[in-house]
């Protein structure tokens, strides 16, 4: 054993012809279409709408989606791949876009075949835009302590409650929203009795709160939302009745290593600014490149970036061949790439000296976005003992705590 | 004996020409020949025969077909096969180019374009011209029968008048034109000649709104410069006319300051600009690589440095 | 119906050349190479003509084996068949030897309505490609197009020229060079590109055309160097608050004698 795998070659990356090819075109397309308006979409919070269509049009809210349902019909890698470049360039897109994923994953697991017929396509295609609601003020990490109701009435469902820091929420059409729909039979057993429920913009008691007002990510704005006796047929429920423990934890695991791409996009961004800025700027008769304590916080971040990218990629590979160690390998990716990208934010500022923190540089706005990072999509903090309990699980196939 | 025949469609290079032109012949042991075409270019052969020019062989064409590449190729060709050996320059604008590649392809002769300088060295002409971007400098050697080399605007000094007069000899010309010229639309700007501007200041994508040209506009005119652009202003947004675009696929500029604000700096813009004195580069983002390549540079918002080098260059003059 | 030529140029990315500072010496080993830029716009130009008119695109590019690489581009991007004539040498080529090459496989290649390139490449721009293989194959030849029409065997362009713009118009078969402003090149979804990884790229070499290598240097054209001195700069950062860093400049440039 090379443990916690079995042998060298369940820790192998492989990319194929087209992942390069695709990286190329997404960064082309961040380069150039996205890079010169940074300024005006950080000063206005918003994402332009013809960026937004054309990220559309280029499948990108569909990369993982099957092509049958109006996807790319692409792999994990190449998910990562449109993470880490977005990230790389701004990561509120990456978020404004990855978001939908959050939507499109748990349809594919759990969705009937008519609820995927009619919701993934015009998702995939860019048409509609969607978003997850499972957190509430009062449960973030703790999705079973989730207040929201769910009541049957015949053949619907009436649902009460209020949804917070919902990404996208404001200019989505569909949704997935999590609610209790029944009382949890023990203490123990809290994660009992939820069930997800699909619904649309404009249902009746259904409506966007407000907007949360936030530092970072700026363009991707997070909203509250509010649910008044909204009526939802069961033919909107997705999955089965108390399953939506199961299926939240399912669709976050499939999206954890967008976020550690996401992350890792800025610390390569912070890597490269940080570098070229020591090349061309010099204090003491020197260029920074040439003073030690410059030269140590640079290949800090190096090592870190590296690191981070062989386990997002590492993490991808194990996801796009169907193991189950992908659950370690994508924590192990979203805790680590995300604390990396924050080391590299905070060693580019120091780097930048006083430029670092004016706003017109882009350098203190790194250190903005990766905060987030770092808590949303499952916390580091939940990615830690997520770590480890699926190696006991896994390996020595038990698991002490209990959930 | 080599003779060199020279031509261009735009006069003021067909002047620069003549004064090469002569001096190759007469290193080569030939004779200069400028071949103009058109009707309405009487003035033009007499001038460039009092420059120095042997013989100008003027070709009667109707105006249609002045401007046309393919009949200036067409003559040249045709003036060409009196000569067993030739050089022959072409003024390297883009129907130029057309004119110089249509001409090497008929004689089954090497050819150069956009060449900076053009040197006989024994057999060989050995040409100079920029590549990637302009970054690099290509030399080659054209040897042969013929040999077609396009010359740059400005690369030689207008030639001056000369004592005696060269002969201009009409020739008869029906050319076969595969295309028809159906409207010309002349640029309305077309006194901007930025590629003869001492001064300019350019700005780039670094100006948010089409309105803050007033304000370039303003510090041009304090500075007696002409106001050029990157290329996204003027192709994608619009906001300057084609004339100003300076950069690889836009113009070349030699001005002896170059001032440079909210421009990035990409190999693409700065291969119009590397023959400028002095470059001055203004731009927010520390990294841009216009640092790397200006003589002056300031890391600083536009908005703030543009009205405060107005009121320092305003109150300079008022001293 | 028409059937479309676009001449695809594999170049080496000139913002990743190689130079030694000291000598001015350029390295091309180990530089990546890519489409060149405006190349994309050309095959624009002709996707677009066969979706308003049906037809077939096929693109044309004479460069080394690493440029299946990047032709993986076009195909994505849509064209129907990729041809690569591979040559080695093909940086140190000038524009007649290209010519030859071209003007060769395209008489293989059979009778062709519109052929389409860019304004010039990024690497030598010499732009005179295509005027040459324009004289050789005796087509009409319209260059620095902004716009471009079919219509009734007709096309129909606008060139872009120093002081004015023509509209000039010519029967086809015809040669049409295209600037970078003329369209926004699509990007290809991730779908394209991995459907473009199955489509084949068709390669021939110089000897199934029937040329010599050696022939091609014979042309008259003798490449003496590469060279990159390039002029150095001052690099002055001027620091301080606005109003300082603006005094040291117009102090600067007043003793220069650039301002008064």
């Amino acid at each position: 054993m090379v443990f916690p795998l079995a042998e060298l070659g369940d820790y192998a990356i492989t990319f194929r012809p087209e992942h390069e090819m695709f990286r190329k075109v997404v960064r082309e397309f961040f380069e150039k279409e996205v890079e010169p308006r940074v300024s005006e979409i950080e000063e206005n919070d918003r994402v332009p709408d013809d960026l937004l269509k054309k990220m559309g049009e280029m499948g990108l809210q569909g990369i993982a989606v099957p092509q049958e349902y109006g996807g790319q019909g692409g792999d994990q890698v190449s998910v990562a791949i449109f993470c880490e470049e977005a990230g790389r360039v701004y990561p509120a897109i990456m978020t404004l876009v990855g978001v939908n994923g959050l939507f499109t994953v748990p349809i594919m697991l759990f969705g009937t075949e008519e609820q995927k017929g009619r919701y993934l396509p015009p998702v995939a295609k860019g048409e509609k835009h969607s978003a997850h609601a499972t957190t509430e003020a009062g449960a973030g990490s703790d999705v079973a302590g989730i207040q929201t109701r769910a009541e049957r009435r015949g053949d619907r469902w009436v649902l009460n409650g209020r949804k917070a820091f919902i990404s996208g929420g404001d200019i989505a059409d569909y949704f997935v929203v999590l609610t209790r729909t029944s009382p949890p039979p023990s203490r123990k057993e809290r994660w009992k009795g939820l069930t997800f429920f699909i619904l649309e913009k404009g249902m009746r008691g259904f409506s966007v709160a407000r907007k949360m007002n936030k530092s970072g990510l700026k363009g991707s704005p997070i909203v509250e939302l509010q649910l008044d006796n909204v009526e939802v047929p069961d033919s909107n429920r997705l999955g089965n009745e108390g399953d939506g423990f199961k299926i939240a934890m399912e669709t976050f695991d499939h999206a954890r290593i967008g976020v550690a791409a996401q992350a890792l996009g800025i610390a390569q961004s912070a890597f490269e600014k940080s570098l070229n800025y020591a090349m061309q700027r010099s204090t003491f008769d020197r260029l920074l490149i040439q003073q030690q304590a410059i030269d140590n916080y640079l290949a800090d971040m190096l090592m870190k970036l590296v690191s981070a990218r062989h386990m997002v990629y590492w993490a991808s590979c194990l996801a796009d061949a169907g193991r189950k160690e992908y659950l370690i390998a994508a924590s192990m990716a979203k805790a680590y790439a995300t604390e990396a990208a924050e080391f590299a934010a905070i060693k580019a500022i120091s780097i930048h000296g006083g430029v670092g923190v004016v706003m017109d540089s882009h350098i203190e706005r790194m250190l903005r976005d990766v905060e987030i990072t770092k808590v949303y999509e499952g916390s580091n903090e939940i990615q830690r003992l997520v770590i480890i309990r699926q190696l006991l699980r896994q390996t020595l196939g038990f698991d002490p705590m209990g959930i | 004996m080599v003779d060199v025949l020279f031509y261009s469609e735009d006069d003021e290079l067909l002047h620069e020409l003549t004064g090469l032109a002569t001096a190759l012949a007469a290193q080569a042991g030939g004779r200069s020949f400028a071949v103009v075409l058109g009707d309405d270019k009487v003035a033009t052969a007499s001038s460039v025969a009092w420059e120095g020019a042997s013989e100008v062989y003027l070709f009667r064409a109707p105006a249609v077909a002045r401007d046309h590449p393919e009949a200036a190729a067409q003559a040249l060709a045709q003036a060409t096969a009196d000569h067993s050996t030739a050089i022959l320059l072409v003024g390297s604008t883009k129907d130029g180019k057309v004119v110089a590649g249509r001409l090497a392809a008929a004689l089954g002769a090497p050819a150069a374009s956009d060449c900076a300088s053009v040197q006989l060295q024994g057999e060989e002409l050995v040409v100079e011209r920029p590549s990637y971007g302009g970054r690099v400098k290509t030399r080659a050697a054209l040897s042969g029968r013929y040999v077609v080399a396009c010359v740059k605007p400005r690369a030689y000094p207008r030639a001056a008048r000369s004592a005696t007069a060269g002969k201009v000899t009409e020739v008869e010309f029906s050319p076969t034109l595969l295309t028809s010229i159906v409207e010309v639309k002349e640029r309305p700007s077309s006194n901007l000649d930025l590629t003869r501007a001492e001064r300019i200041v350019s700005v780039g994508r670094g100006l948010k709104k089409k309105e803050d040209l007033l304000m370039i506009q303003g510090l041009a005119d304090i500075m007696g410069a002409s106001v050029g652009c990157s290329r996204p202003l003027s192709a994608d947004l619009g906001w300057l006319p084609e004339e100003a675009h300076i950069g690889l696929t836009g113009i070349e500029v030699r001005p002896k300051i170059y001032l440079a604000i909210g421009i990035s700096g990409q190999l693409q813009h700065m291969a119009g600009v590397k023959e400028a004195g002095t470059i001055v580069a203004i731009n927010t983002d520390k990294g841009a690589p216009i640092f790397a390549n200006c003589d002056y540079g300031m890391v600083g918002d536009l908005y703030q440095v543009v009205p405060e080098l107005k009121r320092q260059l305003a109150a300079l003059k008022n001293k | 119906m028409l059937n479309i030529v676009v001449l695809v140029k594999h170049v080496y990315d000139e913002n990743q050349l190689k130079v030694d500072r000291e000598s001015g010496k350029v390295n091309f080993e180990g530089v990546p190479g890519k489409i060149s830029d405006f190349d994309r716009s050309a095959l624009e130009a002709a996707l677009v003509l066969r979706s308003a008119g049906g037809g077939k695109v096929t693109s044309l590019t004479l460069g080394p084996e690493e440029a299946v690489k990047s032709l993986r581009e076009v195909m994505a991007m849509g064209a129907d068949q990729t041809i690569l004539i591979k040559d080695q040498s093909f940086y140190k080529m000038d524009a007649a030897a290209t010519a030859r090459v071209l003007h060769r496989a395209l008489e293989k290649a059979g009778p062709v309505d519109l052929l389409i390139c860019a304004e010039g490449s990024v690497d030598s721009y010499t732009s005179l490609l295509a005027p040459m293989l324009a004289e050789k194959l005796h087509l009409p030849l319209i260059t620095y197009a902004q716009s471009l029409q079919v219509k009734d065997g007709t096309v129909r362009a606008e060139r872009a020229l120093e002081k004015r713009v023509e509209v000039v118009e010519a029967k086809l078969p015809a040669f049409v060079t295209v600037t970078g402003e003329i369209n926004d090149p699509r990007i290809p979804t991730l779908l394209q590109i991995m459907a473009a990884m199955k489509k084949p790229v068709s390669t021939f070499t110089l000897a199934d055309l029937g040329i010599d290598p050696r022939d091609l240097g014979a042309g008259g054209y003798r490449l003496i160097e590469y060279s990159a001195k390039s002029r150095e700069r001052r690099r002055a950062m001027l620091e301080g608050t606005v109003p300082e860093a603006v005094s040291k400049l117009v102090d600067s440039l007043a003793r220069e004698g650039l301002v008064s």
